[in-house]
């Protein structure tokens, strides 16, 4: 288990997940327009860099509609060039692979500087994963490639505590109000489930409860090793594909997807340290 | 080296999550490409209510029509694997509650219209596909529970003034007054028809 390899395996989800994130951003480009929500006209008001400066004309012919397209093409022509790299993984190919995340990294960086407003948890993962990637099949040094991968790993774990530790001091997650509140709106729920889980509230809890308990526990497992990190891929997995289902979240899947395999070779570290 | 610098990224991640530290709040502040995540989804105050942003539009005989949300929801199983206005909702839903802070903490004055939220959404009303009548339009910012045509809860939280709409002549006069004056927050009602 060496870490390029795992940070082939890491490479399939990615790829996947930033292919579909640049064809959706395609396919709702009217937003990107003038007289759209994310018309560059106007978001170029909201940082001094890019509104004036020496910068400012270059960020202008790169973040002007259609201009802005190009950093979409450029994110799906690193995908594709990840995901064939990762599918066929002969050695040639881990260095053009490397320099696919570093590709992709970039434009989803310049489209941050962009506009930052509607962006979510699975685009920072993303941006985690092509960092550790892009460390682990550029960087010869073995060391290097291991503690990038273990990067991703920690910032997984990292994500999943705080994100239970948010939750288990929040009275409308402990009480069983949040996920059926969540679900009762039309923009991240489904009011269906919503509603029932309104009218059952020992299953509301119970649900709560469920995703505090795995995302406070998911840093502990992993001190079990490879079964803990199986078991945190598993829940994990169908934890990511419900949201995806009933909230809409659609890429929250490939890029948490994306780190999970960095998990096994942390897990792999921490059996040699037990045994 | 590496050590070190991922070592670092870690520590900053952890450290800006709760935004306890002052250097760490700089930090986030100044992070222009959104590399420092934020890792507290949905908690600890999770969003139980939707908050939608609809506009509407003045003919030039004084007439206005009916409101329209700006980005409709988007239901299905579709979306589990495509949904590409999420980014846009997303955008309206930071972008409104955003624009009304910045109106708040500046009551008496008009900079917050100016404002890279409020702008965001007064471009894009501008932009949506009206009638050739049309002389102005307006947005309003809202609170909704459940789906519409449930009995679930109203929250009227602002509404904008008329906006003339672009190469409309100035000398047009708008037909009911600018309603109501800026700031308009925490309105509520129960019974407005939206």
């Amino acid at each position: 288990m060496s870490p390029q390899s795992i940070a082939l395996w890491c490479a399939i989800p990615l790829a996947i997940g930033v292919a579909i994130d640049s064809l959706e951003l395609v396919a709702d480009r009217a937003q990107l327009q003038e007289g759209g929500l994310y018309g560059y006209a106007v978001l170029a008001t909201g940082r001094p860099m890019t509104l004036w400066g020496p910068f400012a004309p270059l960020f202008g012919a790169v973040f002007r509609y259609p201009a802005v397209l190009g950093l979409a093409g450029a994110q799906l022509l690193g995908a594709t060039c990840l995901l064939l790299a990762a599918t066929m993984r002969t050695p040639a190919l881990i260095a053009p692979a490397g320099l696919a995340c570093l590709l992709i990294m970039a434009s989803r960086m310049l489209l941050y500087v962009r506009n930052q407003l509607g962006l979510d948890g699975a685009d920072q993962m993303t941006l985690v994963v092509c960092t550790g990637l892009s460390v682990a099949l550029l960087v010869p040094d073995y060391g290097a490639q291991l503690l990038a991968i273990d990067y991703v790993a920690a910032q997984l774990l990292l994500s999943y505590a705080v994100a239970g530790i948010a939750k288990a001091v929040s009275p409308v997650w402990r009480s069983g109000r949040a996920v059926p509140g969540i679900m009762s709106t039309i923009g991240y729920g489904s009011p269906a489930v919503g509603g029932f889980l309104k009218r059952n509230p020992t299953l509301a809890k119970a649900a709560c409860w469920s995703v505090i308990l795995f995302e406070c526990s998911a840093p502990l497992m992993i001190l079990l090793g490879t079964p803990g990190a199986l078991v945190i891929v598993a829940v994990g997995l169908g934890f990511h594909v419900s949201i995806a289902v009933l909230m809409g979240l659609n890429n929250f899947v490939w890029s948490f997807g994306a780190a999970y395999p960095a998990l096994f070779l942390l897990a792999h570290s921490i059996d040699t340290l037990w045994h | 080296m590496c050590a070190v610098v991922f070592g670092a990224f870690l520590v900053v991640t952890a450290a800006t999550q709760f935004r306890r530290f002052r250097w760490a709040q700089w930090l986030k502040s100044h992070d222009a490409c959104a590399y420092i995540p934020a890792w507290t989804f949905f908690a600890p105050n999770p969003g139980v209510n939707d908050t939608r942003v609809l506009w509407r539009e003045q003919l030039v005989d004084g007439t206005v029509g009916p409101w329209h949300e700006m980005v409709s929801p988007r239901g299905g199983l579709l979306r589990a694997v495509w949904n590409p206005t999420k980014r846009a909702r997303k955008g309206l839903t930071d972008c409104g509650p955003m624009a009304l802070r910045m109106i708040a903490r500046k009551k008496e004055s008009a900079l917050p219209i100016i404002g890279l939220p409020y702008l965001m959404i007064a471009q894009h009303m501008a932009g949506l596909q009206g009638s050739p009548l049309g002389l102005a339009r307006q947005f309003t910012v809202v609170n909704t529970q459940g789906r519409d045509t449930d009995d679930g809860l109203f929250e009227l939280l602002f509404i904008s003034h008329w906006h003339r709409q672009p190469g409309v002549a100035a000398e047009v006069p708008l037909a009911a007054p600018p309603l109501p004056e800026l700031p308009e927050l925490e309105e509520r009602t129960k019974d407005a028809a939206v």
